[in-house]
């Protein structure tokens, strides 16, 4: 049988693969045998623990108190709705994250001059922890999406920058002497031997970019946001709604988890040759 | 793994056990909220400094969650806050104390610079707090006794928080407060409409406990001596001269005193027995003494 006629036309084919390549992947490391025999009895002692008042069950809700919260959510408050906008902001800051922060990292590393005079003011920045910078980005945006936007964008920026710069600047000189000799222009070296010799370190700052803009989210959402799951936190902790306040961690934690996965398998894809390291 | 949890468990409640134990002073949480200036001043005076420490908070939710796990002996938490605390089944260790009262009743401000009248209220934006719609009936309770239709105003319910800047911003023409919220309206510049002053306690619609209670002091209920010493402290702190408590708050906000000079201070006193059955309807145990 033909490849075409097995998996019915070549682009969906890919597509479906892929996707299941992904799932597996994925999922496949969730639910593996080894990480069962950890998840089953972590479960188990967290329902167990509470219901027995060895940890007081008002501040810490069993698990089947997490269900029944989380479906409260689901069904009244509209969760899933909460959770798109919170994707949709995070998605928007972490990709303007990445498409300034690359591009400015390259053109760091490959050239001295601009290293020279931009360098510096971003190692005067970098050290601000991206919470302080609250108060005058409200001043600026005031109180709405674009400043949770940029408050997101500024916590993935500068890992992204950073670890792409030196990833740049440590590209073996001996890849940039071969390609000169065989005549490469700057844009070809930049395109395919800088870029790709730098490609696992920059997806891993990505990873690292994704987790601190996870934690801009919430701060973001707390500051006059009125949909999100940090909104759903905050409100929720006003409020002593404990098991809703563990069921937006836990949607906090898979956001976290699955746009890592995502970055996975990109690696998996761009950058073949570092499996298996 | 299972042996390694116990044994972080353990750790962590010996830590805490130990941290009660080694506590000698009350600890008072609170927001920093500028009703609190009897708190203020009582911190400053010889007789508070040695029975307690006032800790301030980010909000008061988490002076509710430090009363909870024990590392505070008291706190002061919004009404609303501590009605949904009550319902939790660690609050059968605490007991309502006291409560912080203002002055003045249900409020109706507009924007600074409006010529809206009561009586042309009808057709207009006004917005209502959301996390306190009970506002909104004793409002309506008040104005009856005078010759206002309210039929066709627009009652827009809004967070509490997003409220002045929605009458800032134009998106309403007018909002229904509570008393202490009118007076950081009024600094800001805005107008009052229409204040309710005769409050008393039996009132026909509602409870002054929902209108003018700005705070609630919950403490442990297992702590009964400090209690008493804390609750004779702060009464007198609040009997003091309001010259006085201006200038303890003025200190503790880091704002000049002439801010609060034509302002009615806030006042603690002992929890009735309205405010004793309301947590004990709400929370299922009887909080009377």
């Amino acid at each position: 049988m033909q490849v075409d006629q097995q998996y019915g036309s070549k682009g969906f084919g890919r597509l479906t693969r892929g996707a299941g390549l992904f799932l597996r992947n994925s999922f496949g490391s969730l639910f593996s045998r080894e990480f069962i025999k950890v998840l089953i009895p972590l479960l188990l002692l967290w329902e167990v623990i509470p219901r027995f008042d060895i940890l007081p069950r008002t501040l810490a809700p069993t698990l089947s108190d997490v269900a029944l919260a989380f479906r409260d959510m689901v069904i009244n408050k509209g969760l899933l709705l909460h959770i798109l906008y919170s994707l949709g902001k995070f998605l928007a800051g972490l990709l303007i994250a990445v498409f300034t922060a690359i591009p400015i990292g390259i053109f760091m590393g490959w050239n001295l001059p601009i290293r020279k005079h931009t360098l510096p003011l971003f190692q005067i920045l970098a050290p601000i922890p991206p919470p302080a910078w609250v108060p005058l980005t409200i001043i600026i945006f005031g109180i709405g999406l674009p400043m949770q936007i940029y408050l997101i964008f500024l916590g993935a920026f500068y890992p992204i920058l950073f670890n792409t710069y030196q990833a740049i600047k440590d590209t073996d000189p001996r890849y940039l002497s071969s390609a000169r000799v065989f005549g490469a222009s700057e844009l070809t070296l930049i395109c395919n031997i800088y870029f790709w010799n730098a490609l696992g370190a920059i997806i891993m700052s990505v990873k690292t970019g994704v987790a601190i803009a996870l934690v801009m989210l919430v701060i973001a959402e707390m500051y006059g946001g009125r949909s999100g799951i940090g909104y759903l936190l905050v409100e929720a902790k006003d409020f002593f709604q404990i098991p809703a306040m563990v069921v937006c961690m836990l949607v906090l934690g898979m956001i976290g988890w699955f746009s890592i996965e995502i970055l996975k398998f990109a690696e998996l894809k761009l950058a073949l040759w570092k499996v298996g390291r | 793994m299972v042996t390694l949890l116990l044994v972080i468990l353990c750790v962590v409640f010996a830590f805490q056990s130990t941290q009660k134990l080694f506590s000698p002073k009350a600890i008072i949480g609170h927001n920093g909220s500028p009703l609190l200036a009897f708190l203020y001043a009582a911190d400053e005076g010889d007789e508070g400094r040695e029975a307690f420490t006032a800790a301030k908070f980010n909000s008061s939710a988490d002076v509710g969650y430090a009363l909870l796990s024990g590392t505070i002996h008291a706190g002061f938490i919004e009404p609303e806050k501590a009605l949904e605390l009550s319902r939790l089944s660690g609050f059968d260790n605490l007991v309502v104390l006291g409560k912080v009262t203002f002055p003045y009743g249900v409020t109706v401000i507009t924007k600074k610079g409006s010529s809206l009248r009561l009586q042309d209220i009808n057709g207009h934006h006004i917005g209502v707090p959301s996390d306190n719609p009970a506002l909104l009936k004793e409002f309506t309770t008040a104005v009856s006794k005078y010759p206002v239709q309210l039929k066709q105003v627009n009652y827009q319910f809004l967070p509490s928080d997003a409220i002045i800047p929605a009458l800032d911003a134009g998106k309403i023409h007018g909002a229904i407060v509570k008393g202490s919220k009118s007076v950081i309206a009024i600094s800001d510049g805005h107008n009052i409409l229409f204040q309710k002053w005769d409050m008393e306690p039996g009132n026909e619609c509602c409870p002054p406990v929902i209108d003018q209670l700005e705070f609630v002091l919950l403490a442990q209920k297992k702590e009964q001596t400090r209690n008493r010493a804390l609750v004779e402290i702060l009464t007198g702190s609040a009997a003091l001269n309001p010259s006085v408590l201006r200038a303890a708050l003025s200190r503790a906000e880091h704002v000049p005193e002439t801010l609060f000079a034509d302002l009615p201070l806030a006042s603690f006193e002992l929890a009735d027995n309205q405010l004793l059955s309301l947590f004990s309807q709400h929370s299922g145990t009887d909080h009377h003494k």
